[in-house]
């Protein structure tokens, strides 16, 4: 088991590096003049070259690359070109805002579509199976601003239950209802769709084994066939798939954040990324991959620990 | 439906119901908007206490009619007509409630694939506990109780420990065990075995089977045994009845039945298979022509006639009534009485005039091949060293994980890790087929398994075999196209064969193409891993006669691979007998059925089932324990773990020594050749009843 | 081939009986036909495809179909609500919405299919080989598709957008970028299944080469997942090309698109919410019409 974690760990510990090169290449390398990036166009040549001087620019690739990711192991993430504060408090700040809305949106996605999963997988086939997958499918792939954008003439503009702008709650039930419903709902359709889907698959795929027929046959009544042998087999996978998904989520709320003005990393880092803002915008991408590849990381290992299989030969 | 009469069971009225009594039953599946029936109006029933045979090519409706008397049929089958009763209730009409009720209680049942049949994540004893908390309603401790009393019944070692395992902590013999065990435990009036022992090796299977039977006559179960291998059926059952294409053709006593055939399939059946004793030089097998009617198409009257060889205009129209030949014995044909008379359309070979004893082909010299994966190193092929001969067709036998397929990879060059020396033609060859000579590649080829996959779906049979032309001839647009022709005629294939891909051909003209393919260079060796045992028996036999054939016409050499003793029996000038890795006994085929082989080999010959139980020799010895794993080998001799005729500490400690026992038949034992014939002889087989 | 010289080869005499008679060849046409009558009876999959057939002729042919010119101006009449006149109401500088959505479906039915078809190239390429060489190859790739998969793909695409300049080439470029990594992913596994066939050891046994058995083995039987994976691309290429368009780096002004014209009507919310809902309403079909053709072609692939 100890052996497995530290295979996967090492195993993230490398894609980071991966992911770190990307960023660096993206942000540093491919815009070419890097001081003239920051500056604007109506720099002076001048202190466009001063700026590069400053940053290092003209140094070799491999060194830069190494300054670069050496003060960002560090903790030193340098400023904000357009905001003028210190990267480190700003992004991180950030970050748990999106944490907050993410696991609000989350907790409720995953239980309804786990629910709906499993109701559609034992029908299979029936109408209720077809509802659920329809409604998943439909909305899967629906972009954010669009659901988001009815949700806001309906809820807020209209009906006025929500606010237009969400902020940050505070620990007061009420005010996390209020504050976050509306920008939970749009990522919490599309994970619907996803994790929905993944739980009727493996639901049914267990229910096809010849180990479900052996249960069936061995006169044990439906219920128990269903929860002792059929769900523990069908929510290993699902299991790992939900976490997994939860490392992407956090990333992808930008849209959703943008649309309802509320603070998280994802609004940072589009808005960074209009103003030029390298620093802050390379910060925010690798906190989010670096958040994705720990949950990978935590979703193996929980999926290990909860199947003999692999428990036992690791 | 059909008006035929069923079965009549003799026997007094007031007696006990039957256990199980199928009436008329039609059952057909929806695919697509279609309904393709699978069982025709089957009927048969089962005494109280009797083993009842129902035997059939696969895809003749032997697991639908299980399914059925489980009433576990798949969604889109639908039950068409007739009626299911066990012990006189009426099964078909019976509410969840009363199912839950009789299975596992006092219906139960074995299956085919046991691996996948029990669950991954529960421990063992709760799958066996669970059967008594709901049918006895025992508690969880006297319930686990339970289990562990049952899993000593089915012999299992250790059961304290047995029970507190998963399912992939354990062999595959084991697993069966298991699922017999979870199958008995509430002591059941009727058991359905459906090919308990497919996928089992011979060693292995034949305990099971053992195991079975003691069983059965301890508890008095009725048994429905599914099996294709007619050996089997005669050794466990009592009555048989014979299926073609979801109808039953023949039924009766099993030994009238399968010594006495009286339907045209029966007879086929039994005569397509090679017996022991039989080779190629002397006799070509008799292969029943055609394939099984396609699942949805239409059949004639009589289903057979297609492919019968006594058919007249009657039997396309007429549907032959069940007639009865004998007390308990019927068939469903026009023509019972001409059955015994069919003539054995097998005749013998044309002469072998390949001279033996020419010089060595191919030669293999301390083979090894090891997998690595993380924590273990499993050497499957564990210094291996062996001769072809030039025109001489070499068999090689042994259980999974004996590396004998590991083996064949090697000699073609598919394992490119492999060490150890190859020479072929007295030339030292490279272990990796891409690093060999055009002439060697050409020279070396390969029948695999299954053609399903050795034939890209894609590719029509003329795309395909043009490729291999090209490659392995160099030839090119309107010779290839003509060698194409000639390939396809050299493997019995007609032109209209051409332009068809893979899947719309039978698995016996697959295999077909396999081989013409493998034939299109001219080969001097040709390793044949398997190339039978994905094909139903009454299409292995003419693929057994084509690569007879070929061999006759050309001249080259096999490797024959296999796990079927008959089969290699048939084939084989020499027999090489692979266990663990490494080879233990090489002979004439021969010689390795005679006292005096290995106590392994005589393990394997006594494990085949034959179609006459009481038949002397039978059952001599049998193999109690697990194989080994390859990653941790037993030391000393790497039987000594399962031998019976183990001598004690020098077959733990020391590696055997090569016995030669003349004319090339050498093995590898501590006891010698004259000692070890005479307690083959001798010895009174320990007879389990 | 060619029917008159079928009898050329008379079957050896003492093999007549062994003759198996039963190459059917209209099971394989059959089983053809079977399969387009499954997809013409699936009902998701008929829906799927009207809405979607009729987003494509509309996108090359919306001239025909607009009631005014989508880019005609009627300050004096803007943001009016829906009436007889404009069936969809007016937008901010007074056009035509009903038009203006009909003329907006151009641009991303043009950008998403180019973006899909460039991910479908590299992600073939890519998985193909990461499948077929697997080793060190396969293990370098599949770490740096980790690497890709672990970006949010709209941050990714801003970072990207932001660096080169927002133009409708770099979206293409960027979209196709993004899912490379998915693609390759699906076909690397069909890859490796495939590859442990004994077709592919029957070819290396006949001296085939690499490149050859990729591209002339393995890749036809890639084809049904393939085709799949290409559909669910699709939908996610409207999805994400919309999205960006929505965060003004796609399109500019005074393009119909309608990711920008929900963005822009996003201002006139509490007034005048048709102006947004319509062009959301028309991705909202789009994008779920992709979704029951998937749906139903997965459904008649598996069945």
């Amino acid at each position: 088991m100890i052996r497995l974690i530290g295979r996967r760990v090492a195993a993230a510990l490398f894609t980071l590096l991966l992911v770190s090169v990307i960023v660096f290449l993206i942000s540093q390398v491919l815009p070419g003049d890097i001081g003239r990036t920051i500056l604007g166009p109506y720099a002076t040549a001048e202190q466009v070259a001063r700026l590069n001087e400053q940053l290092g620019a003209n140094d070799p690739l491999i060194a830069r690359y190494g300054n670069w990711i050496s003060s960002f192991v560090i903790g030193d993430w340098g400023s904000s070109h357009a905001l003028s504060v210190a990267v480190r408090p700003l992004v991180l700040e950030r970050f748990v805002n999106s944490l907050i809305l993410g696991t609000y949106a989350f907790v409720i996605v995953v239980v309804i579509s786990i629910l709906l999963g499993v109701v559609a997988a034992l029908g299979e086939g029936k109408l209720r199976d077809r509802a659920v997958s329809i409604a998943g499918f439909s909305l899967i792939a629906m972009p954010e601003f669009v659901s988001g954008t009815v949700l806001l003439v309906v809820f807020a503009v209209r009906l006025q239950w929500f606010p237009v702008v969400s902020t940050v709650p505070s620990l007061s039930p009420s005010d996390i209802v209020t504050q976050l419903t509306l920008p939970a709902v749009p990522v919490m359709l599309i994970m619907f769709g996803y994790i929905s889907r993944m739980t009727r698959e493996g639901t049914v795929d267990v229910l096809h084994t010849n180990y479900t027929r052996t249960a069936f046959l061995k006169g044990l009544p439906r219920r128990t066939v269903i929860r002792r042998h059929v769900l523990r087999n069908a929510m290993l996978p699902t299991v790992s798939v939900v976490m997994l998904q939860f490392g992407y989520m956090v990333g992808g709320l930008a849209v959703t954040e943008i649309l309802f003005g509320y603070p998280g990393i994802g609004k940072l880092a589009v808005d960074s990324a209009a103003a030029n803002d390298l620093p802050v915008l390379s910060a925010c991408v690798l906190v989010i991959a670096a958040f994705y590849m720990t949950m990978n990381v935590i979703a193996d290992v929980v999926y290990a620990a909860l199947n003999p299989q692999i428990r036992a030969s690791s | 439906m059909s008006a035929e009469p069923t079965s009549v069971i003799t026997g007094d009225a007031n007696e006990a119901p039957p256990a199980v009594e199928i009436r008329d039953l039609v059952v057909s599946y929806r695919r697509r908007r279609r309904n393709l029936q699978v069982l025709r109006g089957v009927s048969l029933a089962i005494q109280p206490g009797e083993a009842y045979g129902l035997v059939g090519e696969s895809g003749c409706g032997k697991t639908t009619v299980a399914m059925t008397l489980m009433r576990y049929l798949p969604p889109n089958a639908v039950i068409d007509d007739g009626s299911v009763s066990l012990e006189g209730e009426d099964m078909l009409g019976m509410s969840p409630a009363q199912l839950r009720e009789l299975r596992g209680n006092r219906l139960a049942m074995v299956y085919q694939e046991t691996a996948s049949s029990l669950n991954p994540t529960l421990r063992i004893g709760e799958q066996i506990a669970e059967v008594y908390r709901y049918h006895r309603a025992m508690g969880r401790a006297e319930a686990a109780d339970a289990a562990r009393e049952m899993l000593t019944r089915v012999q299992l070692a250790d059961p304290g420990r047995v029970a507190r395992r998963y399912p992939h902590e354990m062999s595959g013999g084991q697993k069966q065990r298991v699922v017999i065990a979870m199958a008995l435990a509430t002591n059941p009036h009727v058991l359905v075995l459906d090919e308990p022992t497919t996928g089992l090796d011979t060693t292995v299977e034949a305990e099971v089977l053992e195991l079975v039977a003691g069983l059965r006559s301890d508890y008095g179960t009725s048994v429905l045994f599914i099996s294709h291998n007619l050996g089997i059926v005669a050794q466990m059952c009592e009555r048989v009845g014979v299926l073609y294409a979801g109808r039953l053709v023949e039924e009766g006593a099993a030994q009238h039945v399968l010594t006495e055939p009286k339907h045209p399939y029966t007879l086929a059946l039994l005569r397509c298979v090679p017996r022991m004793g039989m080779h190629k030089d002397t006799m070509r097998l008799d292969p029943i022509p055609g394939s099984l009617p396609a699942l949805g198409t239409d059949v004639p009257a009589c289903v057979f006639a297609d492919r019968c060889s006594i058919t007249e205009d009657r039997c396309h129209t007429q549907a032959p009534p069940l007639v009865p030949v004998a007390s308990g014995h019927t068939s469903r044909c026009h023509f019972v009485d001409a059955v015994s008379k069919i003539p054995p359309r097998a005749f013998p070979s044309p002469a072998d005039k390949s001279d033996d004893a020419s010089e060595p082909l191919l030669l293999v010299e301390d083979a090894r091949k090891t997998y690595s994966a993380p924590g273990q190193h499993v050497e499957a092929v564990a210094g291996v060293s062996l001769e072809v001969h030039r025109g001489e067709i070499l068999g090689v036998v042994g259980e999974s994980g004996s590396g004998k397929s590991t083996l064949a990879r090697c000699v073609v060059g598919l394992d490119n890790s492999s060490a150890g020396t190859l020479s072929f033609g007295g030339i030292s060859i490279s272990p990796a087929a891409r690093r060999r000579r055009h002439a060697l590649r050409r020279a070396v080829q390969m029948v695999f398994q299954d053609p399903d996959t050795s034939l890209n779906p894609r590719r029509s049979v003329r795309r395909l075999l043009l490729r291999s032309v090209r490659l392995l001839r160099g030839e090119r647009g309107r010779t290839a196209d003509l060698r194409v022709r000639q390939l396809l005629a050299d493997v019995r294939l007609e032109p209209r064969h051409l332009e068809v891909k893979p899947a719309a051909l039978s698995g016996g003209l697959k295999q077909r193409v396999a081989i013409a393919s493998a034939f299109a260079g001219e080969p001097e060796l040709v390793v044949c891993d398997e190339p039978v045992s994905s094909l139903d028996v009454s299409v292995q036999a003419a693929i057994l006669n084509l690569l007879s054939d070929l061999h006759v016409d050309r001249q080259l050499s096999y490797i024959l691979i296999s796990h079927d003793l008959g089969v290699v029996r048939y084939l084989s000038d020499r027999i090489a007998v692979m266990y663990l890795g490494e080879i233990v006994e090489v002979g004439s085929a021969e010689e390795m059925f005679k006292p005096g082989h290995h106590p392994y080999t005589e393990a394997l010959v006594s494990a085949i089932p034959s179609l006459n139980p009481t038949e002397p020799g039978r059952g001599r010895i049998r193999l109690t324990g697990t194989i080994p794993s390859p990653a941790n080998p037993p030391s000393g001799c790497r039987f000594h773990t399962r031998c019976p005729r183990a001598i004690g500490d020098l077959c733990r400690t020391e590696k055997p020594p090569w016995q030669h026992d003349g004319d090339g038949h050498t093995y590898r034992c501590h006891i010698p050749p004259t000692e070890l014939r005479a307690l083959q002889t001798h010895d009174d087989p320990p007879m389990t009843s | 081939m060619t029917a008159g010289r079928k009898q050329t080869q008379a079957p050896m005499e003492a093999t007549v009986d062994e003759q198996p008679p039963v190459a059917e060849p209209s099971a394989r046409r059959r089983a053809r036909r079977d399969l387009v009558r499954a997809l013409l009876r699936s009902k998701t999959f008929m829906v799927g495809c009207a809405i979607l057939l009729w987003w494509v002729l509309d996108s090359v042919a919306w001239s025909l179909f607009v009631p005014t010119d989508p880019q005609a101006l009627d300050p004096t009449n803007a943001l009016a609500a829906p009436s007889a006149q404009h069936w969809l109401g007016t937008d901010n500088l007074g056009r035509d919405v009903l038009s203006r959505v009909l003329a907006g479906a151009t641009t991303v039915l043009g950008i998403a299919p180019a973006a899909t078809l460039l991910a479908l190239l590299l992600g073939t390429t890519i998985g193909l080989a990461a499948g077929y060489y697997r080793g060190w190859f396969d293990e370098l790739i599949t770490r740096l598709l980790d690497a890709f998969l672990a970006f949010p793909p709209i941050v990714v695409a801003v970072l990207a957008l932001a660096v080169v300049g927002a133009s409708n080439v770099a979206v293409i470029l960027v979209t196709g970028l993004l899912f490379v990594p998915n693609v390759a992913r699906t076909v690397r596994s069909v890859v490796l299944q495939e590859r442990s066939r004994d077709y592919i050891a029957a070819a290396r046994l006949r001296g085939e080469r690499g490149p050859y058995i990729m591209v002339a083995e393995i890749l036809p039987n890639v084809g049904g997942p393939l085709m799949v994976e290409a559909t669910v691309r699709f939908g996610y290429a409207v999805f994400t090309v919309a999205t960006l368009s929505f965060l003004g780096l796609g399109l500019q002004q005074p393009s119909p698109d309608w990711g920008l014209a929900i963005s822009l009507g996003r201002s006139y919310l509490q007034v005048a919410p048709w102006v947004v809902l319509a062009p959301a309403l028309a991705l909202a079909t789009l994008v779920v019409s992709i979704n029951l053709v998937v749906d139903g072609l997965r459904q008649v692939i598996e069945e």
